[in-house]
């Protein structure tokens, strides 16, 4: 019996404490943690409605918050009808503790669904030392997880002029000792700079020995320089990271640590007024050089002359320095180029002008002046560049820039043509008014169809060449090439001849021999008529030169003369039969 | 003959035509652009001078005066005019640096549609003398031929002949038949919308600006089409571009 209400009464209890814990519930991420070191508080509710935690009596704990991370859920249940919506959430908050001894994380109340509940409280042990791997016997000192790993911030200035350039060193220091190593963000955030321009920045790795221990060191130096005078401040570096090495068991310890620095405050003092003519805003330390890239100067060719300013400032502040007045020569606008000395606020500014000469003789670029202000000698300085003697040739084409006449003005609108490499105008009438012939794609007949000319030229060629070399080696060819041209020129030699019939007998029976390529010597009227009929010579024009060689040949045995007449028809006769064979052997012979 | 009647063609300009020249370097070097800018043209519509040194002087009076296209554009006339003309060539190359895009212009075949000529390296000028050249080595393989008295090389000396036909044959076609190569157009405004159609209701394809040299290969009513280079094209208004055209300038 006793029993039986021993056990109703811790039922009793175990449900009253359900009940004001309920739905909500918290948990640490460690409990046992170095001073500073970040662990997690994870706090769980879940219900309809459920509001912000109250983490009022944690903080008044000594517990530091940072912002934390939150994540819920939601499940809908229909069961007979009804829809029941429950909603799950949970926050987590990055917490560290920067006193030793154990710590109560008091209840945290959530109210869910109308009613407030509250977590269970939490003890966490926070250590001063962490445990370091295997150490030296003489090295007992104690070690924090602040000696593991720090940060500081610092400016090489506190009281500096409007625009005087300023040094923020950033170092971050990893103990170089029991493999201890160190995570940063990705991207590194830089502090708050407003009131500042910010130039060149850089970093350098090196080791330092701190308290008695060795760092590895990293340092992000800025160049900042002040855009506004007065009370100005380099806000805090923070970041978070996480610290790791091994313990005395050798096993790998993580912390995540929260890394601070204290802000800088920079006093900024207004430059002294009033400011003299052609400042141009540029404070710090700078020097002067001016150079020509050439020797010898010619008349009319430009060359060029380069400024160099060179010092600690804002390279941004320094303008093209003022040019002294030199009516013999035109300068182009400058080409400006800036370089940042590596790992330095020294800067170099250089300005290359295009210096054309427009009159020979000796002459004298004056010094260069660059105004500044200068923070050591709180006052305005001006730095002088030095002067450089020319000698200047007459340029042999006296037409091209100089000899134009007029005065210098005139002279240099008309050779700025070179400040942006803009070929000048042609100004030569005969050049303006050629006239342009541009050439057609399409070409004319005469020149289109000129190979035609060519080609029939070449086939002309070829056959007369051809023609020749037959002639020299294809006797019968020769023969009945020449046949006709001999044959006239007998006939015409026979009709002055003492005895024409025997002349007309030998030219026609040596045309006959010609033609068919037989020889003509003691040819006789029947052997003609052979030899003509198997060369298949109509019988009529047979019948006529047969009759024509024994009329012939009458003439000849008879011993008689002939008269001119019967000589003269007899011809006539022997020619018309001669232009007929002619014709008739050779598109046989063809 | 070229020289007589170049000299000729100089000599009959009037006194007052150079008078107009003077006047117009003198505005130009006064910083006056807007009068030389007048005046060069007085010469071009009064006196009918189109010579690439006239056009490379409005180019650079454009240039001065701030029209980067127009100034373009007359750099352009001017080496269509002589394709050789260096100094245009140059302020060209200087005035293209300054537009948005430096855009190049695309090759000619992007645009031409022919077939094999589209393709054929020589140009009639070149095939004519192509064929010149043929047939020269075929009359002197046959010299060597008939004078030495040979028989070897008989396929060569009736190779060359059909190579010179078919040279010629090209030439003749491409003389003939093709298309004269398309026109140059420099867009004048700050920023020209290309349609897909002839419509400015449709969204723009893309823009073209000031300075951007297209090719045009068809013109109807305000509109042209226009090819850029990278093979987009599109329709543009007419009075956005300036087509470079020799006889039309």
């Amino acid at each position: 019996m006793r029993c039986g209400t021993l056990i109703i009464i811790c039922a009793a209890f175990v449900a009253a404490v359900a009940q004001a814990q309920g739905p909500v519930s918290m948990d640490v991420s460690a409990r046992r943690v170095s001073m500073n070191e970040v662990f997690h508080i994870s706090i769980t509710a879940n219900g309809s409605e459920i509001s912000e935690p109250d983490m009022q009596d944690v903080i008044d704990a000594g517990i530091r918050l940072d912002t934390p991370s939150h994540r819920s859920s939601t499940s809908i249940q229909t069961i007979g009808g009804e829809t029941a919506v429950t909603q799950s959430r949970t926050w987590r908050y990055p917490a560290s503790i920067s006193q030793e001894g154990m710590v109560t994380i008091p209840r945290i109340s959530v109210t869910v669904d109308g009613q407030e509940y509250f977590t269970q409280p939490k003890e966490i042990e926070v250590t001063r030392t962490v445990d370091m791997g295997a150490r030296p016997p003489d090295d007992t000192a104690e070690l924090t997880i602040e000696d593991l790993a720090f940060i500081r911030a610092a400016t090489d200035k506190r009281v500096v002029y409007n625009g005087e350039p300023l040094l923020l060193r950033l170092r971050l220091y990893v103990l170089d000792q029991f493999y201890v190593s160190l995570e940063t963000p990705r991207r590194m955030p830089m502090p708050e700079t407003h009131g500042f321009q910010t130039g060149q920045q850089w970093q350098e790795s090196y080791s330092e020995m701190y308290a008695g221990r060795r760092y590895r060191v990293t340092e992000l130096s800025q160049v900042l320089y002040p855009t506004t005078s007065g009370d100005l401040t380099v806000g805090a570096w923070e970041w978070q990271g996480g610290v790791r090495w091994f313990n005395s068991r050798r096993q790998p310890q993580t912390a995540a640590r929260v890394f601070e620095t204290n802000p800088v405050q920079i006093t900024v003092l207004p430059l002294p007024t009033p400011r003299p003519s052609g400042f141009s805003g540029a404070v710090g330390r700078f020097d002067v050089d001016a150079r020509l890239n050439a020797e010898h100067l010619t008349q009319g060719a430009p060359v060029r002359f380069n400024i160099t300013i060179s010092g600690e400032g804002n390279p941004n502040a320094i303008s093209a320095p003022s040019l002294p007045e030199m009516p013999w020569a035109h300068f182009s606008d400058p080409e400006v180029e800036t370089q940042q000395q590596q790992n330095s606020t020294e800067v170099q500014k250089h300005f290359s002008y295009l210096l054309t000469p427009l009159r020979a003789g000796l002459q004298e670029i004056p010094p260069v002046q660059f105004l500044y202000f200068s923070p050591e000698s709180k006052e305005y300085v001006t730095a002088y560049g030095p002067a450089i003697p020319v000698e200047i040739q007459p340029a042999s084409d006296s037409d091209t820039f100089v000899a134009i006449g007029g005065s210098a003005e005139e002279q240099r609108r008309r050779i700025e043509v070179y400040d942006d490499g803009l070929l000048p105008i042609i100004t030569d009438p005969q050049v303006v008014f050629s006239v342009s012939t541009r050439p057609g794609r399409r070409l004319g007949f005469l020149t289109m169809f000129s190979p035609v000319v060519t080609l029939a030229l070449l086939i002309a060629t070829v056959f007369t060449l051809k023609h020749r070399r037959r002639l020299l080696r294809d006797t019968g060819y020769a023969r009945r090439y020449y046949a006709k041209s001999t044959c006239i020129k007998r006939l015409d030699a026979a009709t002055a001849a003492e005895d024409p019939t025997d002349s007309l007998y030998r030219a026609l029976t040596g045309f006959i021999g010609d033609m068919l390529n037989i020889n003509e010597a003691g040819l006789t009227s029947s052997e003609v008529e052979a030899v003509l009929s198997e060369a298949q010579v109509p019988e009529a024009l047979r019948s006529v030169v047969v009759r024509s060689l024994k009329a012939c040949e009458r003439a000849r045995y008879a011993g008689r003369g002939t008269s001119k007449e019967e000589a003269t028809a007899l011809c006539s006769a022997v020619r018309d039969a001669v232009e007929q064979l002619h014709e008739l052997l050779r598109e046989k012979q063809s | 003959m070229t020289v007589l009647i170049l000299a000729l063609a100089f000599s009959s300009l009037p006194h007052e035509a150079h008078t107009v020249l003077e006047e117009a370097n003198t505005a130009y070097y006064a910083g006056d652009y807007a009068l030389a800018i007048e005046q060069y043209d007085q010469l071009r519509t009064r006196f009918g001078v189109n010579s690439a040194p006239l056009f490379f002087n409005m180019g650079n009076a454009w240039r001065r005066k701030g029209d980067l296209g127009r100034a373009i554009y007359y750099y352009e006339a001017a080496l269509a005019v002589d394709g050789r003309y260096d100094p245009a060539r140059r302020n060209l190359q200087t005035a293209l640096q300054e537009t948005q895009r430096n855009l190049p212009v695309p090759p000619a075949t992007a645009v031409q549609e022919q077939g094999f000529l589209r393709h054929y390296p020589l140009s009639p000028w070149q095939g004519v003398l192509a064929t010149h050249f043929v047939l020269l080595l075929a009359s002197l393989l046959f010299g060597i031929r008939y004078w030495r008295e040979t028989t070897r090389l008989k396929w060569l000396s009736r190779l060359l002949p059909v190579v010179a036909l078919l040279l010629f044959s090209f030439a003749v076609a491409d003389n003939y038949f093709s298309e004269p190569p398309p026109k140059r157009a420099v867009t004048l405004q700050d920023e020209t919308p290309v349609f897909f159609s002839m419509s400015e209701l449709d969204s723009p394809r893309f823009l073209l600006y000031e300075g951007d040299r297209v090719l045009i290969d068809r013109l109807e009513g305000d509109w042209m089409r226009v090819h850029v280079h990278g093979g987009e094209r599109g329709w543009a208004r007419r009075d956005n571009l300036a087509v470079v055209d020799f006889a039309g300038i």
